[in-house]
């Protein structure tokens, strides 16, 4: 079956890919850290800078991508919108200054703090976005579980995880036939032919032999992974996890560099507060 | 030759699972020894899988249930012994090749065992190489399930369980989800294993021909929980007892006993037709074969539907090129071909859930394109392999009348159409029952009963027969065949059951890499040796009993046929 998600099922070659699963969540995690953290742009705007080297430099196709970035671009700038529409001061209110531009009309100035705002959101929100799309397609689900297991994460969560998304192709083709079992069956879900709230309730009948046949494989998984001793041990050891290498050392040093980085900006937030929206000007 | 040493031992063993009132195995007594190789037969429901959930360890610490007597393997008495002492030494093949995959790739599958045990990965690498060495799989180490056959799953389960020294290995019916000519090599690859690392071996199966392709040692029968006969194959098959438990037996054995009883039972083994001297039958069977060959007379029944040049691809990856037939009413065809070859696919277009790219069907002579799938399936009844898949209500006469309701047929038509329907499969007693408590087969049995409610001009059976045993299958068949008689339906059986095919239907398509291979009278495509190489199937024991007596294989196969349906129905 064709594999139609962005998530890779073998490692690729490049540099980031090759790294250990450990290196890849730790990376991630340090950097969702550092840059969920603040709304200041000193640490954004390098941050995304960061984000988009990793991502390019594993070469991502982006024609599979345009998909995601075009439904992430419009939803976040719709979501700035909605934001100015409900309060235009928003900005202003974080700073605690007001420094109009100009106005749109009366009920819509258009301050400073304001774009300076909507520009730290807009980073934020482009990093963590930059940095999940590096991290999916430079990690397989295996890697994602030896990687969390490294996090002292207990296995057996791990192996759900990854589990899970090995199964999906799977539970997406059942689900498909079982739609086709039911159209055969008379049930008209063409939608030339039947009405959108006939066709939803007809769709909601799918479910059940859905979750009839999913319990039916979750058990005969369940003996295949019994059988070949699964739980019995404290401890589990992964294949797919690479012997570390000096590249492992040094991305491990740049997380290690960020969450440091993350700790000393919580600190110093900590014992001097600044205002909420860091501005310059 | 060295002294037996016993591997597993039953001892006065019975079982029952914790939601049951009644046991599942009962005063079992039976000794495996070390190195050999049992097939384990029995029909649905006789305890054969319960049998092997004990000796791989499933029974009694993961299953619960009352135990009575005692079962040693390998010298541990199961219920004191934790299982991970002993899936190191037993190592379990599961009939569902594909859910048991739980890894990401064949080398991650393979080493799932190893990681269970925290072995470090530098150990890990080689023995993951050598156990798909075993099995033939080293060069797909990084490939993904889904690029895999049924067969090569299979293989990466079995290498999977090679790890270290493996001294008992199950399968579960290896044999269930593969086309013939994979399981040749399953029973081929289960041998040598057998042959090189000195292996116990049990193989739970209900395809003794399939099975005794590649010799075994002994054959233990097992019919409502119990042992009912036990010994070397030659025994079992002379005695004939296996019709009475619902087994077929291979059908040179009923060729040769039944066309030719006086003659005395031949030297040598009777499990290994190569092997035995046939010229005491050779006369007999010569006679029986006959010179005049009586053809069927080919069909006549109107177009119930004609694909004309059809071709389908899924996005690059063409699947059916230019496939073109007829199927009439009445007729009774057999579609076969390895898998992945385009049957499924074909059944789908028809069906219409997939369109022709090219070419078009042809409905009672009516393009279908304007059709949605719920009005064809007004035409056509489409029998999913797995009625899990099909099945939506909780009560059995509900289900059938669901289609009818969905197509807002008037009541007292509904009412007779559901009645008939019932009837017909036999289910009408059983029209209150809650699906729940059916038989796999009864299941099978409401979701034909769904469709011929629909009263559509074909019938479309996906694997009709698989996961039933010999007495259900033919209950089934038999049942099938009046149907198509009676009402004058197409039916299409989408198979790789060859004797399915020899014995229910006069016509068969082979489709091979998404082409037609070959469409014509079943005997002539199925005893034809190139053909059958070319779609993936094997010969069947009748034509390689046919050929050592020199006798044309499709007219010995088609007089067998005739004269075992004769016995039957008479």
């Amino acid at each position: 079956m064709d594999n139609r998600f962005i998530i890779p099922l073998v490692p690729g070659e490049e540099r980031l890919q090759r790294l250990t699963g450990a290196t890849k969540v730790r990376l991630f995690a340090a950097t969702l850290f550092l840059l969920m953290s603040s709304f200041d742009l000193r640490i954004l705007a390098p941050g995304l800078a960061l984000q988009c080297v990793l991502l390019a430099s594993i070469h991502p196709k982006l024609r599979r991508l345009r998909f995601v970035i075009v439904f992430m671009v419009a939803t976040n700038l719709l979501n700035i919108l909605l934001y100015f529409i409900a309060d235009p001061l928003i900005g202003s209110k974080l700073v605690g200054r007001t420094t109009v531009l100009f106005s749109l009309s009366r009920y819509f100035p258009i301050t400073g703090e304001t774009l300076w705002y909507f520009l730290a959101r807009l980073s934020k929100i482009a990093s963590v976005f930059v940095a999940s799309l590096w991290f999916a397609l430079s990690i397989t689900p295996s890697q994602l579980a030896s990687g969390l297991y490294s996090l002292k994460i207990p296995y057996k969560v791990c192996t759900m995880i990854s589990l899970g998304l090995r199964y999906i192709p799977d539970i997406m083709r059942d689900y498909e036939n079982t739609k086709a079992a039911m159209q055969m069956r008379g049930m008209e879900l063409d939608p030339k032919k039947a009405k959108l709230g006939a066709r939803l309730k007809q769709t909601s009948m799918i479910l059940f032999p859905l979750i009839i046949i999913t319990f039916e494989k979750v058990g005969v998984i369940a003996n295949a992974m019994e059988l070949r001793g699964y739980g019995q041990g404290k401890k589990r050891s992964y294949y797919c996890e690479p012997e570390a290498t000096r590249d492992d050392f040094w991305f491990q040093m740049l997380a290690a560099a960020l969450f440091l980085a993350f700790a000393v900006y919580g600190v110093i937030g900590w014992f001097a507060p600044h205002p909420e929206l860091w501005y310059p000007f | 030759m060295k002294p037996l040493e016993p591997a597993i031992v039953f001892d006065h063993f019975g079982f029952r699972y914790e939601a049951q009132t009644e046991p599942t195995l009962v005063d079992i007594n039976l000794t495996i020894f070390k190195g050999e190789k049992v097939l384990l037969l029995g029909p649905s429901g006789s305890g054969k899988s319960t049998l092997g959930s004990v000796i791989n360890g499933l029974i009694p610490h993961y299953y619960k249930g009352a135990v009575t007597g005692t079962c040693h393997v390998n010298g541990m008495e199961v219920q004191d012994a934790a299982v991970k002492d002993r899936h190191g030494c037993v190592g379990t093949v599961l009939q569902d090749s594909d859910a048991q995959f739980v890894a990401l790739s064949v080398g991650e599958d393979i080493a799932f065992a190893l990681e269970n045990k925290n072995m470090p990965r530098a150990e890990m690498l080689p023995m993951v190489a050598q156990a798909a060495s075993l099995v033939g799989m080293q060069d797909k180490l990084n490939h993904l399930p889904y690029e895999l056959s049924g067969g090569q799953k299979q293989k990466v389960a079995l290498a999977g369980v090679l790890h270290g020294k493996v001294d008992i290995l199950l399968f579960d019916e290896p044999l269930a989800s593969l086309d013939p000519k994979a399981g040749m090599e399953a029973m081929d690859l289960i041998e040598n294993l057998r042959n090189n690392l000195d292996v116990t071996t049990l193989i739970i199966e209900h395809r003794l021909e399939d099975v005794l392709y590649r010799p075994v040692d002994r054959i233990i029968v097992l019919n409502a929980g119990r042992v009912v006969a036990d010994g070397k194959p030659h025994d079992i098959l002379k005695s004939r007892i296996l019709r009475q438990y619902g087994i077929r037996e291979p059908l040179y054995i009923s060729a040769l006993m039944e066309l030719a009883p006086d003659c005395p039972l031949p030297e040598g083994a009777l499990d290994s037709l190569d092997a035995l001297d046939l010229s005491p039958y050779c006369a007999a069977l010569t006679d029986f074969t006959g010179a005049q060959e009586t053809r069927p007379p080919s069909a006549t029944g109107d177009p119930a539907v004609t694909v004309e040049g059809v071709s389908f691809a899924y996005e690059d990856s063409p699947v059916l090129s230019e496939i073109s037939f007829t199927l009439r009413r009445g007729e009774r065809v057999a579609l076969m071909g390895e898998n992945g070859a385009g049957k499924s696919t074909l059944a789908r277009l028809l069906c219409g859930v997939e369109r022709p790219q090219q070419g078009k069907i042809l409905w009672e002579g009516e393009d279908y394109t304007a059709l949605s799938i719920a009005q064809l399936a007004q035409k056509i009844g489409y029998v999913m392999q797995n009625p899990n898949q099909m099945l939506v209500k909780d009560i059995v006469g509900q289900e059938v009348r669901l289609a009818l309701d969905l197509r807002r047929v008037p009541k007292k038509e509904a009412d007779r159409r559901v009645k008939q329907a019932l009837t017909l499969t036999g289910l009408f007693p059983m029209r209150n029952w809650p699906i729940g408590a059916l038989s796999y087969g009864q299941k099978k049995r409401v979701t034909i009963a769904v469709m011929l409610a629909l009263e559509p001009s074909i019938l479309i059976l996906d694997e009709p027969t698989a996961g039933q045993d010999f007495a259900h299958y033919t209950e089934m068949m038999t049942f099938v065949e009046t149907l198509s008689q009676t009402n004058r339906m197409a039916v299409l059986f989408i198979t790789h059951d060859l004797h399915l095919a020899l014995e229910y239907t006069e016509r068969a398509i082979l489709l091979s890499h998404g082409k037609i291979l070959s469409d014509g009278d079943t005997f002539d495509l199925l005893c034809n040796e190139t053909l059958l190489e070319q779609a993936s199937l094997k010969k069947t024991s009748l034509m390689r009993l046919a050929q050592r007596l020199n006798l044309d294989p499709a007219k010995f196969v088609r007089r067998f046929m005739a004269f075992e349906r004769g016995q039957r129905h008479g």
